[in-house]
């Protein structure tokens, strides 16, 4: 199964089930304000939650990115070695 | 380690999605079954702003993101078009 269809397999039995029970479709009774309150702002809390997980996420990775100084001073020397070989292959840089 | 204004950025962040988080969790999940002469009703606006609040966001983003889509494309066109000229 791919990821596209267990995500559009999971968004469809989820809201199956929240239609069901926001329209009452089934014979089961949930408390007066469950029902009238809770039941109507649970896609806008989960868009809420949504929108603040995904901007936490990347406030997290923000903080704890991780500078690697090999990488960087590796990365250095191969630039300055294809410098020079492009200038004597006659580009100028 | 990521410079010193990124992890003020990168913190300010992660605190306000989880303010955010905790504030709009209580308000709509948590209130409606406190005791109406609790305290803390006295910090959260009246209960239909819970939705009326994130319905206006959603649709004010919405159109500010398709806007510039819209603006984009005909931007291409016209410059498809004056290329064909």
């Amino acid at each position: 199964m791919t990821r596209a269809t267990q995500a559009a397999t999971f968004f469809g039995i989820t809201a199956t089930i929240y239609l069901a029970l926001l329209f009452q479709w089934l014979p089961i009774t949930l408390p007066k304000t469950v029902q009238d309150f809770t039941l109507p702002v649970l896609p806008w809390w989960a868009l809420v939650s949504f929108g603040a997980y995904s901007l936490g996420n990347i406030g997290y990775h923000v903080l704890t990115f991780r500078d690697c100084p090999e990488a960087y001073n590796e990365l250095q020397v191969q630039i300055s070695q294809a410098q020079s070989d492009l200038r004597s292959k006659g580009v100028s840089i | 380690m990521a410079s010193g204004q990124d992890k003020v950025v990168g913190a300010s962040l992660l605190t306000f999605s989880t303010v955010v988080f905790v504030y709009y969790t209580l308000w709509a999940i948590v209130m409606p079954f406190v005791d109406e002469t609790y305290f803390l009703h006295a910090y959260f606006p009246p209960r239909e702003y819970a939705i009326r609040i994130p319905c206006v966001l959603l649709v004010f983003g919405l159109t500010v993101v398709l806007t510039f889509l819209s603006m984009v494309m005909i931007k291409s066109k016209k410059k498809v078009e004056k290329k064909a000229a």
